[in-house]
Order: C-alpha cells, then sequence, then structure tokens
C-alpha cells in the first residue's frame, strides 16, 4: 500500500495540473505535450518497476519465511500431537500394567490367607487329636488291668498311627503341591512381571532413569520376597521332615509297644510296666507335641508376621503403584498442560498465520494496485510517446512544408525578377514591335498593291491552266492507246518472260541469303557475347600462346564455319579462341589415331575443317581410311616425296 | 539379289546406328552420354571435343557421339553431320536465359542437308532442378510446332536421377527400327 501511495504521489508531483489519469490521456490524446519530458517519466516509471519488483521480492521472501514458520509450528504441533498420544498410550500401559499388578496382589493375598486358614485348620485338628489322645490315654491308665483293653488300645494306638500317617503324608502331599503350586505361580508372575518390566525398560527411553531404578529396585523387593516364600517353603519341608522322623520314632515305638504288649500277654506284671513305659512315652509325646505345638505356633506367628511383612511390602507396592499412578497423573496433567499449551500455541500460529495471509491478501492487493497504477502510468507514457511522435510527425512535415513555401518563395521571388525582366524585356519589345507594326502596316499598303497587280497576272494564269488541263487529257488518251498496244507486244516476246523467271529466282535467292545472312548475324552477335563473357573468365589465367598472338593461327577459320566476322584485330580474343582450336585439334587428332577407322573416317572432315584440308587432300585421306578399312583393293595414289599430293596442294 | 544381300546382312548384324548428342555447354549431354553406356552418374568436365561411345539398347547397336557444346566449338558440329541417323538434342530446362540461343542452333542445324533424313529426339532435361521449364514451355520455347517433314519427339528428363531416358531411348529404336 505504501508503493501505491509512493507511486500516486510521484505521479501527482509528475503531472500536477491533472487530478486525473483519464483527463491526462484525454489531454495527451488530443493535444502535445508541452512541459513533460517522456524520458524522465520513463525513468521514473522504471524506478518505480524496480522499486516494486524489489518490494514484491522481499514480501515474497518475508511470505515465504513465514509460510515456512507456520510450516515448522505445524510440525512441531504434530509432534507434539504425536508425543502426547505416546504419553497416553504409556499412561494407559502402566494403567493397565497397575491394573494387572493389583490383580496379582489380590491373588497373592487371597492364597496368602488360604495357606493361613489351611495351617489353622490343621492346628485345630492337631490339637483335636492331642484331646482325643489325652482322653485315650486316660481311658488306658484308667483301665491298665485289663489285658483286652490293653489289646484293643494297642489296636487303636494301630489305627490312630495308621491314621496319623496317612494324614501325615496327605498333608505333606498337600504342602508339597502348595508350595510346588505357590513357587511355580510366583516365579510365573514374577517372570512374565520382569519380562514386561525389562520390556518396557528397553522401551522407555534412557532419559528415564529414575523409573528404572524404582522398577528395579521393586524386582529386587520381588526377588526378595521370593527368596523369603521359598526360604519359607524350605523351613515348611524341615518341619514336615521332622514330623516324618517323630512318625519313624512313633513306629519304632508301637514296634516296641507291640512287642511289650506280646511280652505283656505273657507277662502281666510287665504290662504295667509296660503301661508305665506307655505312660512315660505318653508324657513324652505331650512333651513332644507341646513342642510341637509351640514350633506350629511359632510357625504360625512367622507366617501371621510373613503375612505382616507381605502386606507392609503390599502397602508399599500400593504406595509406590499409587505414587507411581501419581507421577504418570502428574506427567499425563503435564502433557495435557504441554498439549493446551501447544494447542493454544497453534492456535496461535493459525490465528498469525490467518493473519499473514490477511496481510498476503492486502500486499497482493497492493502489488495489483500498484501494477495497475504502473499499467496505467505505461498506458499514460504509450499515449505520451505517441503524441510526441505525432508532434514529430507533424513538427516534420510542417518543416517540410516551411521549405516548400521557401523554396516557392525563393521560386516567386525569382518569378516575380525574372517576371520584371520579362517586363522590361516585353516592354523594350513592345516599343520595337509598335515600330515594326507601323512598318507593317506601310508594308501591308505595299503589299495589298502587289496583291491586285498578282490577281490579275493570277487571273492570266487560271486561264493558261486549263489550257494545258486540256493539253494533257489528250497526251493521256494518246499513251494510253499506245500501251494497249506495247502490252500486246511485250507478252508476244518469249524473252521477256524468260527475264521474269531469272528475275524471280534471283530474287528468291537474294530472300534466301538474306535469311541465311541473318541467322549468321544472330550468330556472330552470339559468338561475340559469348567470347566477351569467356574472355573475361580467360583473362585471367595466362595463356599458353600469348606470344604466338602475332603468328598466324594454325586453324585459320573459313568462312563455311562462320568464323569470319569475327573480329580479328582483337589479339585477346585471338589467343582464347587459338587455345581452345588447339585444344580441340589435340583432341580430334588424338581421337583420330587412338579410334576404330570406322570412327575415324568420320573425323576426316574435322580435320580438314581445322586444319583447313583442301576438297582433294580431305578425300585422299578418306580413301586411305577407306583402303585401310577394306580387304580387297588398290592403295590409293598420293604421290611421292615432294609431288606429294598433299604437300602440292598445300604449296 | 537384295532378298540376299539384306540375308547376309541380318547375318552379320545390322550396321551401328551413329546417333549425334547436341545441345549448348552444360545441357548434360556427356552425363546422358554415360548414364545410357553405364548407367552411371559419372563426374564431368566440360567438353572441348567429343566423347564417343558404342551403346547397345535392345540388342540394337548405337554409336554415341556427344560433341563438345561450347559457343567456340559448336561450329565443328557441323563436321560430324553425315550419316548420321538420329539427333539427340539435350535442352537445360532450367536455364531459360539461354533458351534462345538453344533454339537458334536448334533451327540452324536442322537446316543442314546431311541432316534432313535425321530423327530428332528432344530432351527437356535437369527436370530434378527446382523451377525448370515444362515440357511444353519448352516445345513453345524451341518453336518445335513449326517442324515440318521431321521425325521427332520431345521427352522431359533427367540424366542424374535416369528419368526419361528409357522412354526416349524406347521411341528412338522404335522409329529407327521402323525407319530401316
Amino acid at each position: 500500500m505504501d508503493v501505491y501511495h509512493k507511486l500516486k504521489q510521484k505521479l501527482a508531483d509528475n503531472f500536477p495540473d491533472e487530478s486525473d489519469n483519464e483527463s491526462t490521456r484525454d489531454r495527451y490524446g488530443s493535444a502535445a505535450p508541452t512541459s513533460v519530458d517522456p524520458a524522465v517519466l520513463q525513468r521514473e516509471i522504471l524506478e518505480l518497476k524496480e522499486h516494486i519488483n524489489k518490494n514484491y521480492f522481499v514480501y515474497v521472501k518475508r511470505l515465504e519465511r513465514r509460510k515456512e514458520r507456520i510450516k515448522e509450528l505445524e510440525e512441531y504441533a504434530q509432534l507434539l500431537i504425536k508425543d502426547n498420544e505416546m504419553a497416553n498410550e504409556q499412561i494407559k500401559d502402566y494403567e493397565d500394567n497397575l491394573e494387572q499388578l493389583e490383580g496379582f496382589q489380590s491373588q497373592e493375598l487371597a492364597k496368602v490367607k488360604h495357606m493361613l486358614l489351611s495351617a489353622e485348620t490343621a492346628l485345630d485338628k492337631e490339637t483335636q487329636e492331642r484331646k482325643r489322645l489325652e482322653v485315650l490315654v486316660k481311658e488306658a491308665s484308667a483301665t491298665p488291668a485289663s489285658i483286652t483293653d490293653s489289646y484293643d488300645y494297642q489296636q487303636l494306638m494301630v489305627d490312630h498311627q495308621h491314621q496319623l500317617q496317612t494324614r501325615d503324608e496327605r498333608a505333606q502331599l498337600d504342602l508339597a503341591r502348595e508350595t510346588d503350586k505357590i513357587r511355580t505361580e510366583l516365579t510365573e508372575m514374577y517372570e512374565a512381571k520382569l519380562a514386561r518390566l525389562t520390556e518396557r525398560v528397553q522401551q522407555q527411553d534412557l532419559g528415564q532413569d529414575e523409573r528404572l531404578l524404582a522398577i528395579s529396585q521393586e524386582r529386587d523387593a520381588l526377588e526378595q520376597s521370593l527368596a523369603e516364600a521359598e526360604t519359607k517353603c524350605q523351613v515348611q519341608i524341615n518341619t514336615t521332615a521332622q514330623l516324618e522322623g517323630q512318625v519313624t520314632e512313633l513306629r519304632a515305638a508301637l514296634t516296641a509297644k507291640s512287642d511289650e504288649v506280646a511280652s505283656v500277654i505273657i507277662e502281666r506284671d510287665r504290662v504295667k510296666n509296660s503301661l508305665l513305659d506307655l505312660e512315660i512315652t505318653n508324657h513324652e509325646n505331650q512333651a513332644h507335641l507341646g513342642s510341637e505345638r509351640e514350633k506350629t505356633k511359632l510357625d504360625v506367628a512367622r507366617l501371621v508376621t510373613e503375612k505382616e511383612t507381605l502386606e507392609v511390602a503390599l502397602d508399599r507396592r500400593d504406595k509406590e503403584l499409587k505414587a507411581k499412578k501419581e507421577t504418570f497423573r502428574d506427567e499425563l496433567a503435564k502433557l495435557e498442560q504441554a498439549k493446551s499449551q501447544a494447542d493454544a500455541e497453534i492456535h496461535t500460529k493459525t490465528v498469525r498465520i490467518h493473519a499473514l495471509e490477511a496481510e498476503n491478501q492486502v500486499l497482493q492487493t497492493t502489488r495489483n494496485h500498484n501494477t495497475q497504477a504502473l499499467n496505467e502510468a505505461q498506458s499514460l507514457l504509450d499515449t505520451k510517446e505517441q503524441a510526441l511522435k505525432t508532434m514529430e510527425v507533424r513538427c516534420c512535415e510542417l518543416t517540410r512544408d516551411f521549405e516548400a513555401k521557401q523554396n516557392e518563395m525563393t521560386q516567386v521571388r525569382q518569378i516575380s525578377e525574372s517576371s520584371t525582366q520579362e517586363r522590361t524585356a516585353l516592354k523594350l519589345e513592345l516599343d520595337v514591335l509598335s515600330s515594326n507594326y507601323h512598318q507593317l502596316v506601310t508594308d501591308f499598303e505595299a503589299v495589298s498593291e502587289e496583291r491586285d497587280s498578282l490577281k490579275s497576272s493570277c487571273d492570266r494564269l487560271k486561264v493558261e491552266i486549263e489550257n494545258l488541263n486540256q493539253l494533257v487529257i489528250d497526251l493521256q488518251n494518246e499513251i494510253n492507246d499506245r500501251d494497249a498496244t506495247f502490252a500486246d507486244k511485250v507478252n508476244q516476246s518469249e524473252r521477256v518472260l524468260n527475264l521474269e523467271k531469272s528475275l524471280q529466282l534471283a530474287e528468291d535467292e537474294i530472300n534466301d541469303k538474306k535469311n541465311i545472312i541473318k541467322v549468321h548475324q544472330q550468330k556472330m552477335a552470339d559468338m561475340k557475347k559469348t567470347f566477351q563473357k569467356e574472355m573475361r573468365t580467360v583473362a585471367a589465367a595466362p595463356s599458353e600462346s600469348s606470344s604466338s598472338s602475332s603468328r598466324q593461327s594454325p586453324v585459320r577459320r573459313s568462312p563455311s564455319l562462320g568464323f569470319s566476322g569475327v573480329s580479328q584485330d582483337q589479339p585477346e580474343d585471338m589467343v582464347s579462341m587459338t587455345d581452345v582450336n588447339l585444344r580441340y585439334l589435340k583432341h580430334v587428332i588424338f581421337k583420330f589415331f587412338t579410334s576404330r577407322e570406322y570412327e575415324a573416317k568420320h573425323l576426316t572432315r574435322a580435320l580438314a575443317a581445322l586444319l583447313h584440308f583442301s576438297s582433294d587432300e580431305e578425300r585422299l585421306l578418306q580413301e586411305h581410311l577407306e583402303w585401310k578399312m577394306s580387304w580387297f583393293g588398290a592403295k590409293p595414289k598420293s604421290g611421292s616425296g615432294q609431288f606429294s599430293l598433299s604437300i602440292n596442294s598445300t604449296t | 539379289m537384295g532378298g540376299v544381300m539384306s540375308y547376309f546382312r541380318g547375318l552379320f548384324g545390322s550396321r551401328e546406328m551413329r546417333i549425334l548428342i547436341l545441345g549448348l555447354d552444360g545441357a548434360g549431354k556427356t552425363t546422358l552420354l554415360y548414364r545410357l553406356q553405364v548407367g552411371e552418374v559419372v563426374t564431368t568436365i566440360p567438353t572441348i571435343g567429343f566423347n564417343v561411345e558404342q551403346v547397345t539398347y535392345k540388342n540394337l547397336k548405337f554409336q554415341v557421339w556427344d560433341l563438345g557444346g561450347q559457343t567456340s566449338i559448336r561450329p565443328y558440329w557441323r563436321c560430324y553431320y553425315s550419316n548420321t541417323d538420329a539427333i539427340i538434342y539435350v535442352v537445360d530446362s532450367a536455364d531459360r536465359d539461354r533458351m534462345g540461343i538453344s533454339k537458334q542452333e536448334l533451327v540452324s542445324m536442322l537446316e543442314e542437308e546431311e541432316l534432313k533424313s535425321a530423327i530428332l529426339v528432344v530432351l527437356a532435361n535437369k527436370q530434378d532442378i527446382e523451377g525448370a521449364m515444362s515440357v511444353t514451355e519448352v516445345h513453345q520455347a524451341l518453336g518445335l510446332e513449326a517442324l515440318k517433314n521431321r521425325t521427332f519427339q520431345i521427352f522431359k528428363a533427367s540424366a542424374i536421377q535416369g528419368e526419361g531416358l528409357d522412354e526416349a531411348m524406347e521411341w528412338l529404336s522404335n522409329s529407327l527400327q521402323a525407319k530401316k
């Protein structure tokens, strides 16, 4: 727009009188330019063009730069959006992992609870069994005398032992199975988790060291818990081994008891002892059971503590997970903030882009305006130039007219001068003529007198003429009569007829000769022209026989060949002619000697013409050739020595 | 007796037909001669003198004389007129300026007593050049319509391209055999 204003201002400065371009165009269309120089205008227009071009390029560059920036921002926004999406995906993954972990945690808790419950139930059963055993021992102590009772007791004991064994075995199997199951499950779970975590670690950037550390710590804790669970399992296995040892001891005791029962059957006294022993053993068993109970209690306490520790670990993990969640939420919030910021930025950028586009449009409109203004200025310049040209043409015409007028003026002056001179001369002539007139008047008078006298003489002569005419008529009549008689006489004479015939023949011959002469003259003219042409071309080349121009040509031109008309007083023509003739002669002679006789026979005439043979010589040559060609016939006579026919003819 | 003689003449082979190729210098006479003899276009130089070759066309033998057409040696043409059976007059159709000279030479040649019975073939040569005169134009320019008591024919030809030569030789050999 500034440029447009500048241009407008410049135009206004250049044409201060004109407010409108149309008015200037009208003005310059009708009248010639007076004050404005078109060169200056053109220069200004060129400057304006350059200025516009420069500005245009600058604007274009700026626009391109802005477009590039917009593109970069868009790319950055897209990258941010991608990052956001990635973060969202990560959050989702974390959430999924969290849910999985929570599920595992709940499963583990349930398992531990189940294990505790089973251990409690086993403990309750054992206490119940102990109570029953105590009751049985009491009963046995109550009835020590009867052997049958003892036998029954023994049986019951054996049964109880068996039951215990089976239960023990079952418990052992259950325990082993459970421990195996728990171990496998735990190991699987932890391995899966480990694999997932390692994958995640691999996926995540190196910048997330803190997370990696936390995860590794978590892994260490989990491994520790796994080791603890394993140790627990080991402890349980140890307890079962101890129980087995006890069972074997019990078995040994039972065998001893059976031996004792066998001995009791034989010796009742010894039964009491055995009963005492049994009581002792019972006491021992009680003590053992107490110790076992204590041990189991300790185990339970340990399990409870383990549970607590596990709960603590779970709480910790929960906390960690919560913390992670919070961190993820924070991150998410941050990312959302960043996204919102990026959106805002994008929004601002789009706003800026719109602004830039609007600016661009404005610039384009201004450019269009400028170009329009430029075009208008150009058209104005063109019209001015045209007007200038027309003016120049008119100027030229006017100068020409002026010159013509000046010339006319000078001519008119000259004419006027000459007319004045003529007038003076005419005046003089008039004087002379007036004097002459007077003389003529006097002469006329004399002449009229003479005429009168002549008229009289004329009349006389007329009379004489009439007489003479009559005489002529008479004479003509006489001539006619005589002609008639003379024609008759002439027709009768044969000599006259012969003469007329010969005359006609002679006339015909003369006509033929004239025709021939005409043809020869045409030939001569043609030859002259061609000779001149050839001479122009040959003149540059040195003639072979320049020295022989003085001597006579070996081939003289015979009148029959039409050479007589060629100017012999032109030595250059002669040289060229002799050159050509020599070459021709050379060629003909060469051919004459090299060709067959039949062909040579046709060359005799050419040779004769070139070497100017006489008819006898030519005939002799032909005869010789024919003699050479024929198989028969005598050699023609050509003379010998100096009497040779050819030599004689030439000399 | 005459029948016996003609029989023997037929036995020994017919006489060579004598043909003259005439025309102004640069009309293409030498090119035509060697085109007829060897069937090829040869490079030529202006003929100062003549060229004579034997040409066989359809079992007919021709003794073809190509006489130089330069102005200075044109007068020697008449030395070769005797016993001529046919004349092939070659015209440069593209040389409009010298067509009048060509006509004069043709007319003066045909006036010769020795050529009264000779068959005339006019070849409007160099038809391959753009702007060359047509056959009718050459016919008019040479004034051939005024020819009487003369066996003649005009052909358009291009010795370089070999066009129109076969037709001319065909007509010429037929005319010569008919004349015999």
